[in-house]
């Protein structure tokens, strides 16, 4: 999957939360916390990281990992890119 | 004695000892010793007992903790994560005059104090006097780190060691009317609850407790205290790592871990409660919702080594109020859910029915608690008290409501509320209060929030509106908006749902449940 095409999932998985916090699209810097940046609290990011791993059929592992290294949309982007690849 | 002292005593035993690891430093004894003997000194400045702290997860919200109890005087924390609104009204609520600042929130504080019109002293612990040279300080008497202090007038309250009368601090908790409630609770209270947990565990010096709890919330007590009373170090657990503790705990090697169940569920849920993954781990402690017995074994896989605990008890009754050890294959549980076990000593509880009459052996009924660490009252309000307080026989109970019941050997079992109250988080939330702030706003009130349990890992909350369903797209953001401005996080719900009416029962009441239906078709 290239990454743009992740990149555009991710936007559409968001979609519905975005719409009800009345953050647009283009606000959103991808390269910062998404919870920094008020679109998810950590109960609402676990749950989008839920959704996530079903839309792209993947399965991240947390034991090894930082939350930091995972709330950006790129960060997302290139893990998602790895596990797809998979 | 007073729960300072608990601190006091273990600098001045092994003043060199790691007292506090916080954002990758860490902070001996005597540093924060040092560090809360300057705060004290700028509390001292103010009149009233009750010191706001707003800070959060750094060295100056904790030895601001102990900074405020050492001068004789509760702390009130102000979580940055709630909106200006609920501050201002928690700050004027505790008629504090002193509040002390960490340098990150300065924008909040203008925020906040902009809704308040009072003078206030602030503290800077953290901050030089060429640092705060801002127009919306210029009302209020300013105290930063370098700021000279006359120090004659503040010895009288530093003094005086014997506070355990005194109060050590006061929390907010939802309140069913719109506003929430002030509970106040007493060195006394806290001393009585250490002791307890000191004397059932065998915690050491050479301990390292994980700090997972804000300190709006009372098990943030527990993590302080039990482990500064046992000289051991504090580890708070920065809030990024909180959604995926697994590697800070390995490699912090944590050896007394304390959450709320959902943190474990969510661990559950990402793999990270692997087979002997925690074996450092001595100790594993739950609080703040129902432990499922199928978690619990989890856990005790991921930590083999751990002796785990559920403990139970509401902010009123002080951090904890029982506890239960969980035994793998033995342990006893109702509905899946785990025992809360037996009442600590210096306190007693009665099951009872809706005259106050206790019930049988295994039946259920609401919990009553009176002792050492009950509280007496909620703050500055009769009416919430005399429905929660209830003299029996010139005792004074608080009424939990908790809905429990008590097997034969006096375990007790967590079965349910009696209200409309659900936890978040740990937190508690009284939906009527989100009802309430909804209802206000949009001047309707057929306003009802529900709280939807989506699988085992998720819930929602889903505010419900009685109106026109064309209205929904358009209004939805300025509900969430409105709620936001007046609510913590936790307490905005995640989604909107306008209905052209709400299913009624016999009574012509709404039916809760039929509406809790009628969302989790359309939404899930």
């Amino acid at each position: 999957m290239k990454p743009e095409e992740i990149k555009i999932k991710l936007f559409e998985l968001m979609h519905p939360r975005l719409q009800r916090l009345g953050i647009q699209e283009t606000d959103i810097d991808e390269n910062e916390s998404l919870l920094a940046q008020g679109v998810f609290d950590s109960m609402a990011f676990i749950e989008f990281i839920t959704r996530m791993e079903e839309e792209f059929d993947i399965e991240m592992d947390f034991e090894e990992m930082d939350a930091s290294d995972f709330t950006s949309v790129s960060q997302l982007t290139d893990i998602i890119k790895c596990l797809v690849r998979k | 004695m007073n729960i300072y002292s608990y601190f006091e005593k273990a600098y001045k035993s092994n003043p060199d000892n790691l007292a506090l690891f916080v954002k990758d430093a860490g902070y001996s004894y005597k540093q924060i010793y040092d560090y809360a003997a300057q705060i004290a000194v700028s509390v001292n400045t103010g009149k009233s007992s009750f010191t706001g702290l707003l800070a959060h997860r750094s060295v100056s919200a904790f030895a601001g903790v102990l900074g405020v109890l050492r001068a004789g005087n509760a702390y009130v924390p102000l979580n940055p994560g709630f909106p200006p609104e609920r501050l201002a009204f928690m700050i004027e609520f505790s008629e504090m005059d002193t509040i002390i600042v960490e340098e990150k929130y300065l924008h909040l504080l203008e925020k906040t104090l902009k809704l308040i019109n009072k003078k206030f002293n602030l503290v800077f612990p953290g901050m030089r006097e060429s640092e705060l040279d801002l127009p919306f300080l210029n009302n209020h008497m300013v105290i930063a780190a370098d700021t000279p202090i006359n120090s004659g007038k503040t010895l009288h309250k530093t003094v005086q060691s014997e506070f355990s009368e005194h109060y050590a601090y006061m929390l907010f908790t939802s309140g069913s009317t719109g506003k929430p409630k002030a509970v106040a609770v007493k060195h006394k209270n806290v001393m009585c609850y250490v002791e307890n947990i000191n004397e059932m565990n065998a915690f050491s010096s050479s301990d390292r407790f994980s700090n997972t709890f804000d300190l709006t919330f009372d098990l943030s007590v527990h993590d302080m205290f039990v482990s500064w009373s046992n000289g051991a170090s504090l580890y708070c657990v920065p809030e990024d790592a909180l959604m995926a503790p697994a590697k800070y705990i390995r490699s912090h090697k944590l050896t007394c871990w304390f959450s709320v169940p959902s943190l474990a569920n969510v661990m559950e849920r990402f793999r990270m409660l692997k087979l002997g993954t925690f074996p450092d781990i001595r100790y594993s402690l739950f609080c703040g919702e129902p432990l499922k017995e199928s978690l619990a074994e989890k856990w005790q896989k991921a930590a083999p080594n751990s002796i785990l605990k559920n403990i139970y008890g509401p902010a009123e009754t002080t951090i904890g109020i029982s506890e239960y050890e969980y035994q793998q294959g033995k342990s006893k549980s109702a509905n899946g859910i785990l025992s809360i076990g037996k009442i600590f000593s210096g306190n007693k509880s009665k099951i009872v029915d809706e005259q106050l009459n206790q019930v049988d052996t295994g039946q259920t009924g609401e919990l009553l608690l009176c002792g050492k660490q009950v509280v007496e009252k909620y703050w500055n309000n009769r009416q919430k008290t005399a429905d929660a307080f209830v003299d029996i026989k010139g005792e004074k109970w608080y009424k939990t409501g908790d809905l429990v019941k008590a097997d034969d050997e006096g375990d007790l079992f967590f079965m349910g509320r009696k209200d409309f109250q659900v936890k978040i988080q740990g937190n508690r939330v009284e939906l009527n209060e989100i009802d309430f702030v909804i209802s206000q706003f949009l001047k309707n009130d057929n306003v009802l929030t529900i709280f939807l349990q989506k699988d085992d890992y998720g819930s929602m909350l889903v505010a419900c509106i009685n109106d026109n369903p064309e209205n929904e797209i358009k209004q939805t953001p300025e509900i969430i908006n409105e709620c936001k401005k007046k609510l913590p996080a936790y307490m905005v719900p995640e989604n909107i749902v306008f209905l052209e009416s709400f299913p009624q029962n016999k009574n012509g009441k709404t039916d809760r449940n039929k509406l809790t239906e009628i969302v989790r078709s359309k939404l899930l």
